[in-house]
């Protein structure tokens, strides 16, 4: 598995110039973006700059997000593997999430320098950040082999899980605070795993606060359910993978 | 001892299932059952260790399913497989491969997909190069590589992989002839280390070679499995109409007419090898000077007619030379072939030389070319193509070979009083012996009919003409 970790990495980035300085520009763009578009609507900053906000929660997301997307393919663009070569199959869909984790450390480490340059300061709550990113682990992997055993089956997944992501991200705190969210729609809004996770990021990562215990147990046991849901499914349709591809 | 135990294996694919939305309505009990197609019904097959096992059969057979459910790939709808050791989970060699890394990266990609650790693969590493030949290309991404090379590079991983049953699909096709022959070595050598081959292919030849037992497919039965003539045998009279092949019996004789090649079996043993009885002829370009080529029969193409049980007659057209063949091929007894070559020349044609050829079987041990005689040395040359270890030459009528085991004595003779007769030593295809009648003069051919060979291949015989001079 790891051999395929190493094959998608150094595939990713061999031909480019830029190399994997790549995994860093991604995010740093992306926040700046948002940041413009706060300036532009003029919307009042508060105690904590906006692009620190954004960059908290964009971080853990887009690794989120990039882990679904890729992995909705890890079968279907293996399929030459799978026909032909006998192997554990959760092995594919797991490196393409062992991949964005690993793009996740990467922007991480350029958050911190941030922090200092915004004079925000790194609390001890980073401690959580383990914790979190196992959660992050569970959620994706779940959802990855639940969604990519069934894309081997009906390719419009592979069409439709990028544009459910974007309603995914409005759907999560990303781009605004969890406290923006009307108090009515609360109880409906953190049934979305995501937003307690986000939300948790944000917590130790800007506010140094701990995360909110029980929203993040409710993630967890999401996560739990998610893996254990999407691995009884990949088993169930892994049988017929090599005749169906 | 058995190690692969096929009981009543039945695969079925249903042509209708590409659609998801059928295919989400035939799984909720609306199946359509007249699309059903049985990829295998009832196949039952033993593979013994240390022995390479052959699977042949027309396009459509099984063939190819069969390896996919003993590489676990895929599952039996109904049957039972038992495998006793481990099986290399691979049934393509460069299915592994990832073009856009080096060649070294994928020798531990694949091995890592084969199931080996990183250092198991360190270990062997220095091996798998060498076997490939490839020492000078290790760090290029092999999407540079040509097709025999990743051949190559696959085969070297796959056969490194320490698997105590290794599956073969097609894959000697790509490389060129000194790779094919370091294959066939590594499946001996597999062979004396007690380990099993199960090998797939189309090129009969090689099958028979190779092979100790073959399973002949199609459309998903087992049609016959025995040792590898008789398999050949029954396949070659499968496909029975295909204009250029032909089978005679005739009590113990087993004659199989493929494509300008005529496999002479006795009693169920191998007499010649890979192409038999053929001719070839050393013709130059028209127009280009200094250029010769080696034309074997076996590039021309055929057409059979069966005059009666004892005689066929085949006609070969070739391909780049305004030349056609008539071989006729009569069966005095089961022990004496008449072989006679006729060769029509439609626009003039220089020709260097000419030979009618006996590819025989390894097995045998002493020759003898008219009053000289020896034996054929153990081991054969490999140092090019075309570089055969010349025993003897002279201007002999017949030549005889025996053997110090059961095979039965074989003579190669002529009628006709100008050719040279040489004996030959080679592995130009894989270690064989050849016997060769050969016009050494050369000279242009104006448009005619000309005799080109007329002689005979006896078998067992030769104690009664010994007796009587």
């Amino acid at each position: 598995m790891l051999a395929l970790v190493r094959r998608e990495l150094i595939v990713r980035y061999r031909r480019s110039l830029l190399g994997p300085a790549w995994a860093f520009i991604q995010p740093l763009v992306l926040t700046a973006l948002f940041v413009m578009i706060y300036r532009f609507l003029g919307v009042k900053g508060e105690k904590v700059p906006h692009s620190l906000l954004i960059c908290s929660a964009l971080i853990p997301w887009s690794c989120f997000s990039n882990s679904i997307i890729a992995g909705t393919y890890s079968f279907i663009s293996n399929s030459h593997i799978i026909k032909k070569i006998y192997c554990p199959r959760e092995m594919f869909p797991a490196a393409s999430v062992i991949v964005s984790v690993i793009d996740l450390f990467i922007p991480l480490l350029l958050y911190f320098p941030l922090a200092v340059y915004y004079h925000v300061p790194i609390t001890s709550m980073v401690l959580y950040l383990p914790l979190l990113i196992v959660i992050q682990i569970f959620v994706s992997f779940g959802l990855v082999l639940l969604v990519s055993s069934a894309a081997v089956y009906g390719r419009d997944l592979v069409i439709g899980i990028p544009l459910i992501m974007q309603f995914w991200m409005l759907a999560s705190p990303v781009m605004y605070q969890l406290n923006a969210v009307p108090a009515r729609w609360r109880t409906i809004y953190i049934m979305n795993p995501v937003a307690g996770l986000v939300d948790s990021y944000r917590r130790i990562l800007v506010f140094g606060t701990p995360p909110d215990i029980g929203m993040l147990s409710r993630v967890m046991l999401a996560g739990v359910i998610l893996f254990l849901l999407g691995y009884a499914v990949f088993r169930k349709l892994e049988k017929n993978f090599a005749d169906v591809m | 001892m058995i190690v692969i135990e096929g009981l009543n294996l039945c695969k079925k694919y249903n042509t209708q299932n590409w659609s998801p939305f059928k295919r989400f309505f035939s799984t909720s009990g609306f199946r359509d059952k007249k699309s059903d197609f049985w990829a295998l019904h009832n196949v039952n097959f033993e593979v013994k260790q240390g022995s390479v096992f052959g699977v042949i059969g027309p396009n459509g057979a099984g063939k190819s399913t069969i390896l996919k459910i003993l590489a676990r790939v895929t599952f039996p709808d109904r049957g039972q497989l038992k495998v006793a050791g481990r099986i290399a989970p691979m049934i393509e060699l460069s299915a592994g491969f990832h073009t856009e890394l080096t060649g070294r990266e994928n020798i531990f990609l694949n091995g890592a997909l084969m199931g080996l650790t990183k250092k198991q693969v360190a270990a062997k590493y220095d091996r798998i190069v060498e076997f490939s030949e490839l020492a000078d290309f290790i760090d290029m991404p092999i999407v540079k590589y040509s097709s025999g090379m990743m051949t190559r590079l696959g085969f070297s991983v796959a056969v490194h992989t320490d698997a105590d049953i290794l599956l073969v699909d097609e894959v000697l096709a790509v490389g060129d002839e000194s790779f094919q022959r370091k294959c066939l070595n590594k499946f001996l050598e597999f062979r004396n280390r007690r380990k099993t081959v199960v090998f797939v292919s189309h090129d009969l030849g090689l099958v028979s070679n190779i092979c100790d037992e073959v399973m002949l497919l199609n459309k998903g039965k087992v049609v016959t499995s025995g040792p590898p003539d008789s398999a050949m045998g029954s396949y070659l009279q499968m496909l029975g109409d295909a204009a250029g092949t032909t089978v005679v019996k005739y009590d113990d004789l087993v004659v199989i007419f493929n494509n300008g090649k005529a496999m002479v079996y006795w009693k169920n043993m191998e007499i010649t090898k890979r192409f038999g009885l053929y001719t070839s002829m050393l013709i130059s370009q028209p127009g280009v000077k200094n250029t010769v080529f080696w034309n074997d029969s076996t590039r021309a193409v055929w057409k059979c007619i069966t005059v009666n049980d004892r005689h066929i007659k085949c006609v070969g057209e070739f391909f780049s030379f305004p030349i056609v063949q008539q071989w006729d091929l009569e069966f005095i007894s089961p022990r004496h072939i008449r072989w006679s070559v006729l060769m029509e020349v439609k626009e003039s044609v220089f020709i260097e030389k000419y030979q009618a050829n006996a590819m025989i079987s390894e097995k045998y041990d002493n020759w003898r070319c008219g009053a000289q005689n020896g034996r054929f040395p153990p081991d054969f040359t490999t140092r090019d193509y075309h570089n055969w270890d010349i025993l003897c030459s002279a201007d002999q009528t017949d030549m005889v070979a025996t053997s110090d085991d059961q095979q039965p004595d074989l003579q190669f003779q002529t009628d006709q009083r100008n050719l040279r007769a040489c004996v030959v030593n080679s592995d130009f295809h894989f270690r064989s012996r050849v016997l060769t009648f050969a016009e050494m003069e050369p000279r242009e051919f104006s448009p005619g009919m000309y005799n080109y060979f007329t002689g005979a291949f006896l078998i067992n015989t030769t104690q009664s003409l010994d007796n009587g001079n």
